[in-house]
């Protein structure tokens, strides 16, 4: 009996992994972000079971931001998921040599600090924006597949997908957010440690939803374990727009005949997606104005 | 609380958890979505996602294809590995991908229910040549229509039955018994692609159905000595021949091959470095490269290392779009065609096609099976003006090829008096009869078998003899392929010489 309650012990803990959030105290939106106030990561406990299958989506809401009080501010705080991550100042490898040929060369960046968020943005969260808004998706405009149609019930913190790069950008506007550029993404993609996967350089399905784990669709944001920055999802899940061009590193030789200015970027592999798309390195791009997927979401940053 | 009733309760507990997410998308898809395509896409992974079948990816093309034919705002596929960033493709559900795949055959002439019908097989969808597929279709109808109005087959009008292989050989087999088993046809004729071809003869030669290919390179089709398989295109041998000549004629030293790694192109590959090699030439190391490759830079980039470099850069065993690109890119970086090097290109050159996609490729030598212009008969000139009214270019040979096999099986169910396979086939055998291309007949049949000594290549086993297989050289850039110069034979040259230096004119 006592063997059985440790495995359910077991399980509750992984629900929680990624740090924990889902079910935690919400933040004031007045916070600061900083590392002191993300939970210690949980350490993945060892599931007795021959047949190991990933961790599932968490079953509870994230935490959200208390609305500032009615008339309290011109424009009240969005009442959204804000839990952002401070990547410190510095350079970093962007790239690698050893990836596709679009990957290469590894190359230095150096950029400012900046906050990006640490969960893709949610189903929940997308749609108390549309509320407030009234914002209407470019799929919704074109009456085909759009965010609402994956925003079944009881996946309000599962990653909002079919929303094209100006969706994406329209949202973290409106939460006083821009997206990400490529290099600030894979900066934080690859933790402080330049890793080519959230928890090292071997790949290892079991920690990210990705096609060999056979879920074929999303989980809750947040169901895996955390890089080393502590940003959930950078792996698998879904792809996530950044604001940048699809374009040539410095110093490559390479033409992809793909490249293009008016292309925007996709990073971190979404859920039907094998090693190689998953890799921090890697690069993919879209139309921005018209490419929606069903595993296509994003992350604001600032 | 039993220790049983807990481990049930726990097993509810996770499934209740992990089931749901797991089956929230099943493999495939009930409805059909339009798709638009990111850079790291490709068809057959697509068609994994949505339809639970990467093999499925033809069913993508097809009904991608079809809205386009509608609707411009839908990409046309022409190669199922070329597929641009933007793009929107229609993904089927899996019931309309199941129809399409599962579908063995298009019929386009419907004349009755007593009729003589007559297979028809060619690639009329990616990754099978298109063009070529389109081409050979509008032939076959062509000649069915002349066929019947002439007062059809033994009082019957012909039926064509004609079926889209994509160029995939377990697509051409399955068709190949479909047709033979369910659409009970006489006679099966047409195909572009030889690796198609070399499945369907298997089948043909199971069920003893006469198989007449029209344009099928490899010398593997008649080599098989099945008495059910009859060719009128060249064997890839007789059109190396012509190529290897030639190049003795200029006086070539050392050669660089490119082919496809396809029964056509190492076949050919083979049968040149051989027929080289035995004339003193030098055969630099035969580059192989899969179809459907766009960027070729890594291999042309070794070719340009070469020093000195070889006098000839031959596109000519690699097929369809990608020898365009190969071309092109060959061009582009200045290996061939040159002052130094000739660059030989694919047979498709001849396509208008080939100066969108080859914009450098003046100067290209290239083959071209059938007659020149002036050697027209009536048929001929009769269906060229059809052809010309329907696709604004000239004929290709394999759309003439495709005419007159219809016409070809006509003709011997006539004398033979029945649709009976052995009588067909004896039919057949005894062919004598003047068509678009010329006078059609087979030297080498069970009534003058091929010599035993070997004297006589395999491949001439019910193979017409006399396909004219010329050798052309554009010397403008954006010129009709049939006014490119004729430089061999000789008996054919149409502008006095055996070749023209790149930047000059003849």
């Amino acid at each position: 009996m006592n063997r059985l309650w440790i495995i359910l012990l077991a399980f509750a803990l992984l629900l929680a992994a990624c740090g924990g959030e889902p079910g935690g105290t919400a933040p004031p939106a007045t916070e600061p972000p900083s590392a002191s106030v993300l939970p210690t990561p949980t350490p993945i406990p060892i599931i007795p079971t021959s047949t190991p299958l990933p961790p599932p989506p968490t079953p509870t809401p994230l935490p959200t931001n208390t609305p500032a009080p009615e008339g309290a501010e011109a424009t009240p705080a969005p009442a959204v998921t804000d839990i952002m991550v401070e990547i410190p100042a510095g350079p970093f490898t962007m790239g690698t040599d050893s990836g596709e040929p679009n990957e290469a060369p590894a190359h230095e960046v150096d950029l400012p600090a900046f906050m990006i968020d640490k969960f893709e943005v949610t189903n929940a969260d997308f749609a108390t924006f549309v509320e407030a808004t009234g914002y209407e998706t470019y799929a919704e405009k074109q009456g085909i597949t759009n965010w609402r149609a994956a925003y079944t019930e009881g996946k309000d913190s599962h990653p909002v997908v079919y929303v094209t790069f100006d969706d994406a950008v329209a949202y973290c506007t409106w939460v006083g957010k821009r997206l990400p550029t490529e290099a600030e993404w894979e900066k934080a993609a690859r933790g402080p440690e330049g890793f080519l996967f959230p928890w090292g350089n071997e790949w290892d399905p079991s920690k990210a939803n990705v096609r060999e784990s056979g879920l074929r669709g999303t989980v809750a944001v947040g169901s895996y374990p955390p890089n080393g920055y502590g940003l959930c999802d950078m792996a698998g899940n879904v792809w996530e727009w950044v604001d940048s061009p699809y374009e040539a590193y410095p110093g490559s030789d390479y033409q992809d005949p793909k490249y293009s200015p008016d292309l925007r970027g996709l990073r971190g592999g979404g859920w039907f997606d094998d090693e190689a798309q998953v890799r921090a390195t890697n690069r993919n791009a879209g139309d921005p104005t018209t490419t929606t997927h069903d595993d296509i979401g994003f992350r604001c940053a600032r | 609380m039993s220790k049983k009733l807990l481990n049930l309760l726990l097993v509810v507990v996770m499934l209740a958890v992990l089931v749901p997410t797991a089956l929230a998308a099943p493999p495939a898809q009930e409805e059909g979505q339009d798709y638009i395509v990111v850079a790291d896409d490709w068809l057959s992974k697509l068609a994994d996602k949505y339809l639970g079948n990467p093999y499925a990816y033809p069913a993508i093309t097809h009904y991608t294809n079809q809205k386009h034919a509608e609707d411009d705002s839908y990409a046309k596929i022409t190669d199922s590995n070329l597929i641009e960033v933007g793009w929107k493709i229609y993904i089927p559900s899996a019931a309309e991908a199941k129809a399409y795949l599962e579908a063995p055959t298009v019929k386009t002439v419907a004349t009755g229910e007593d009729t003589i019908k007559i297979g028809g097989v060619g690639p009329l969808s990616a990754p099978g040549s298109v063009v070529g597929g389109i081409a050979m279709k509008f032939a076959m109808e062509l000649a069915v229509k002349d066929i019947n109005e002439a007062g059809g087959v033994l009082g019957k009008p012909v039926e064509l039955i004609f079926a889209d292989t994509e160029g995939l050989p377990e697509r051409g087999a399955a068709i190949a018994e479909r047709l033979i088993t369910e659409n009970k046809v006489v006679a099966i004729t047409g195909e572009y692609h030889s690796a198609v071809g070399l499945a369907e003869l298997e089948v043909c030669h199971e069920y003893g159905i006469p198989c007449l290919f029209s344009e099928t390179w490899s010398d593997k089709i008649t080599e098989s000595g099945y008495p059910e398989v009859f060719r009128i295109a060249p064997a890839s041998s007789m059109t190396s021949r012509a190529v290897v000549d030639w190049l003795a004629k200029v006086g070539v030293k050392r050669v660089q091959l490119i082919a496809e790694t396809t029964d056509f192109g190492i076949g050919m590959a083979e049968t040149q470095k051989k027929l080289l090699e035995g004339m003193g030439v030098e055969v630099l190391d035969t580059i192989f490269i899969e179809m459907g490759t766009e960027d070729f830079t890594a291999i042309l980039t070794r070719i340009q290392a070469i020093d000195p470099p070889p006098d000839v850069v031959s596109a000519e065993a690699v097929t369809g779009e990608t020898s365009y690109n190969l071309e092109q890119q060959m061009a582009e970086l200045g290996i061939a065609p040159t002052e130094k090097t000739i660059g030989i290109a694919n047979q498709v050159a001849v396509q208008p096609e080939f100066w969108e996609s080859v914009p450098n490729g003046n100067y290209f030598v290239f083959t071209h099976v059938g007659l020149p212009p002036t050697l027209f008969n009536e048929t001929t000139n009769k269906v060229a003006d059809a052809y010309r009214a329907e696709f604004d270019t000239e004929p290709p040979s394999y759309a003439l090829e495709a005419y007159d096999s219809l016409w070809i099986l006509a003709d011997a169910i006539e004398r033979a008096g029945t649709t009976e396979p052995k009588a067909l086939i004896n039919a057949l055998e005894d062919t004598d009869i003047v068509l678009a291309q010329g006078r059609y007949w087979f030297k080498y049949t069970s009534k003058n078998p091929l010599p035993t000594d070997g004297s006589v290549p395999a491949y001439m086993w019910h193979q017409w003899p006399d396909p004219a297989v010329l050798v052309l050289q554009y010397f403008e850039p954006n010129q009709p392929g049939m006014e490119a110069a004729v430089v061999w034979p000789e008996v054919y040259q149409t502008h006095g010489t055996p070749y023209i230096v790149p930047g000059t004119k003849p």
